[in-house]
């Protein structure tokens, strides 16, 4: 809405300042959208829930068996003797909740409500609010990445905690900057992991396929990972390129796999263009 | 709170044979009187029904030749990887592991579908007698599950055979015969499991992504860390298929822990079933 | 919550069940086809639970929710099952379809239907047995003028020749052209029951007889 003159004839020509202010406010206010969208949807606060829980559970159990068996001294019955490593084995079950926390966010425009509610889909009046699908699909994605990161917030740090306290050891500081970019590495991990399943549930526009395929490839016993035992091109799969950003090798299933640098420039790859694959069938095709 | 509203039908109920007047003209004169079928009749009609509703389910048709193939393919990668001479059955049973995925998507679906939408209104009216109902399902859901299974393993048995003898070049040692029997078994339970659970939860996503975490991500994230996962209903049932998990558990042994939780989930799927509303 | 639901629907008659959002409608449909479970009290059918009668839907059509189908069926595979599992002969699938006016979209997915053809599609699901009773909850829902004339005709076809129908609907004129009985629902309770003509004896038109007798007490402090 351009400002009218004096005489009460709108001025054609708004400053571009005018205009860039306008679309940064126009994208906030739609991530905010976004944002309190994911929020009132159960399925996210369980996924995080699941994540936490789930994280804090599984690392527990390890470090009480790794604790266990380092007291015996039976030192080669564990892969590994670190409070990290017995967090980020766990990572598997938060990139679940990532991957849910990415399909819901665009299977849930295409439920369709039941017929006594009008079997109406939400996708109508997402985009009748936000006719810009380039904008509304952007705007998935910052909330998304913001709702996973928070995921990975919540989850890591509980996590690193208890598995400290369980070991019972100090902290060493060499150990704390490894600890500290392994966890970035872990939500970077997750959060791509999301984007790629967000992508991929606004072409198929129902989560179930998404959330099978992600979700069977989400552990160390994906099929990425068997595959890579036939040849190293799998190790350019995004799961299997990713894995150094949190994973170290304790069990020798994957010594050929990327670096983190490489492994996670080639998974924003995967990301990016899924993407943008998503992004062009959401403009062509109808709502 | 009382509650009785009474829309009788007419001229059909026994003491008004003699009543006078001309019957009700519903039905024509030449429509056939169906006898009304025994228990086991009525069984197999409801379980026939429930095999067209599988039927006219297109994501039901791609689940399964999506299971096929993937196990082909992972069976074939598995066999490429593999040293030479290696028996083929194994290799075809190690697949057995992805395979699940499709066998828990037949189980949710059989299920799941009815919930997401409101078609278990439809289907309810049609057959008000949840027993036969569930039981009717659930069998539909084994004739499918067992075509499937055999399918898949088919499928990856002739993908193995294939690298390993070179498409008939060289002579292929099989291996034994009994774990691929018991992946089949085990295939065609945890899809019976992934039922249960669905028909517990009265939905479509969630027995999904539930049982495909419980299958793909914490079970082996479990089996590392000592002896927690043993009693994990997939690893107790992988003795089936000759995975040993280090203990002296037989494949009874295991078929009886997966046995055990499918009756446990089935007994509380069934209870929550009978009481609830529609 | 309902509270002594007691009304007959007689045969040969168009009985009309009236009330507004929430009164207890549906639920009262629903309890009566064995859904739902009263926390006290019967619903009979001709003397017996719905859940008890030997071929539920030769006795007794329904449609409740549209089409109720899951949406990547076909229509065809719907009355396939439905006739499957109730010992309905398979012509019967081809002749319901027809007389609904569905005949060509019998092997489009049901997803893709709009509004008007699911209902027509729960109409043919409880055509299907041929049953003496009818019981509809709002079945020109969504239907254009055609479909609307067209279902009049059916319901009143079904009576004429014998048959019960029992029918809950928001549009009080088609209730007006369509209905013998009344049965107007509020707050849980049947407040009117009877031939249209004595519920609305002494007001304007339906409409008023209908607001009037649904009206909250006045100065009622429950």
């Amino acid at each position: 809405m351009s400002p009218a003159g004096p005489g009460g004839r709108p001025d054609q020509s708004p400053s571009r300042c005018q205009v860039s202010r306008g679309l940064a406010v126009a994208l906030l206010r739609l991530v905010g959208a976004e944002l309190r969208k994911i929020a009132t949807l159960p399925s996210s606060w369980i996924a995080v829930g699941v994540a936490a829980v789930g994280s804090l559970g599984i690392t527990l159990l390890n470090s009480s068996t790794v604790r266990g068996a380092v007291e015996k001294g039976q030192l080669d019955a564990v892969a590994y003797t670190t409070p990290a490593e017995a967090v980020f084995s766990a990572a598997p079950i938060g990139t679940v909740g990532a991957v849910v926390l990415g399909v819901v966010a665009i299977s849930s425009e295409y439920t369709a409500n039941s017929t006594g509610a009008g079997a109406g889909r939400q996708i109508a009046a997402t985009l009748t609010t936000a006719p810009n699908r380039l904008a509304v699909l952007g705007a998935k994605v910052l909330a998304t990445v913001l709702s996973v990161v928070g995921m990975a917030v919540i989850a890591v740090p509980t996590s690193l905690v208890a598995a400290y306290l369980a070991f019972g050891e100090p902290i060493a500081s060499t150990d704390l900057a490894d600890t500290a970019a392994r966890s970035g590495g872990v939500a970077i991990y997750w959060t791509l992991t999301a984007l790629m399943a967000l992508a991929v549930t606004a072409v198929t526009r129902s989560g179930i396929v998404p959330l099978i395929v992600f979700i069977v490839n989400s552990s160390l016993v994906s099929v990425s990972f068997l595959l890579t035992r036939l040849t190293w091109l799998a190790y350019y799969l995004p799961d299997a390129a990713g894995i150094r950003l949190f994973g170290r090798d304790t069990l020798g299933l994957f010594d050929r796999a990327l670096d983190p640098l490489t492994g996670g420039l080639v998974m924003a790859a995967w990301t990016l263009t899924l993407l943008a694959a998503s992004a062009a069938v959401l403009t062509c095709r109808d709502a | 709170m009382r509650e009785r509203p009474r829309p009788p039908a007419p001229g059909r109920s026994a003491p008004d044979a003699s009543a006078p007047g001309p019957p009700p003209r519903i039905r024509p004169p030449h429509a056939t009187r169906v006898e009304v079928p025994s228990a086991f009749g009525r069984l197999a009609r409801a379980t026939a029904a429930e095999i067209v509703k599988l039927r006219g389910l297109p994501s039901v048709s791609v689940t399964g030749f999506a299971t096929m193939i993937s196990s082909a393919a992972i069976s074939g990668a598995l066999a490429a990887s593999a040293p030479p001479g290696s028996p083929a059955i194994p290799l075809a049973v190690q697949g057995v592991a992805f395979c699940q995925a499709g066998l828990i998507a037949l189980g949710v679906l059989a299920v799941g579908t009815e919930y997401a939408g409101c078609q278990i209104v439809t289907t309810l009216a049609t057959i008000p007698n949840r027993t036969l109902l569930l039981v009717g399902k659930a069998t539909a859901y084994l004739i499918g599950a067992a075509a499937m299974a055999a399918a898949a393993i088919g499928a990856g048995l002739a993908a193995a055979w294939a690298i390993l003898a070179g498409w008939g070049a060289t002579a292929v040692d099989w291996g034994p015969v009994w774990p691929m029997v018991g992946a089949a078994v085990y295939l065609v339970a945890m899809g019976l499991l992934a039922f249960a659970v669905a028909t517990l939860l009265r939905s479509l996503i969630a027995p999904l992504v539930g049982m495909s975490s419980l299958v793909f991500v914490v079970s082996p994230l479990l089996t590392g860390i000592g002896q927690y996962g043993h009693w994990l209903p997939d690893q107790a049932g992988a003795l089936l298929y000759g995975q040993g998990d280090g203990t002296a558990r037989t494949p009874v042994a295991g078929a009886l822990v997966l046995a055990g939780w499918i009756a446990a989930v089935m007994l509380a799927a069934g209870v929550r079933f009978f009481r609830h509303d529609a | 919550m309902l509270a002594d639901v007691t009304f007959q629907a007689l045969p040969g008659r168009v009985t009309a069940f009236l009330g507004p959002n929430g009164a207890g409608k549906s639920s009262t449909l629903r309890i009566l086809l064995g859904l739902d479970r009263p926390s006290a009290g019967t619903a009979l059918i001709d003397g017996c639970q719905y859940r008890n009668l030997s071929e539920p839907l030769r006795t007794v059509g329904s449609m409740l929710e549209g089409s109720g189908s899951h949406r990547s069926r076909t229509a065809r595979n719907h009355l396939a099952w439905i006739a499957q599992a109730s010992g309905i002969p398979k012509r019967r699938v081809d002749q319901v379809l027809a007389q609904v006016g569905l005949a060509d979209a019998g092997r489009m997915r049901v997803g893709r239907f709009s509004l008007g053809m699911g209902q027509r599609l729960g109409l043919a699901a409880a055509l299907l047995g041929e049953p003496a009773a009818l019981v509809l909850d709002e079945p020109v829902n969504g239907l254009d003028p055609e479909g609307i004339r067209w279902v009049r005709g059916l319901l009143r076809a079904h009576a004429d020749a014998g048959g019960t129908v029992l029918l809950s609907s928001h549009l009080m004129s088609e209730v007006g052209e369509i209905a013998d009985d009344l049965a107007i629902i509020a707050g849980g309770h049947v407040v009117a029951a009877g031939p249209i003509g004595r519920v609305t004896a002494g007001y304007a038109s339906l409409e008023d007889a209908y607001f009037a007798l649904t009206a909250p007490p006045q100065g009622d402090r429950r």
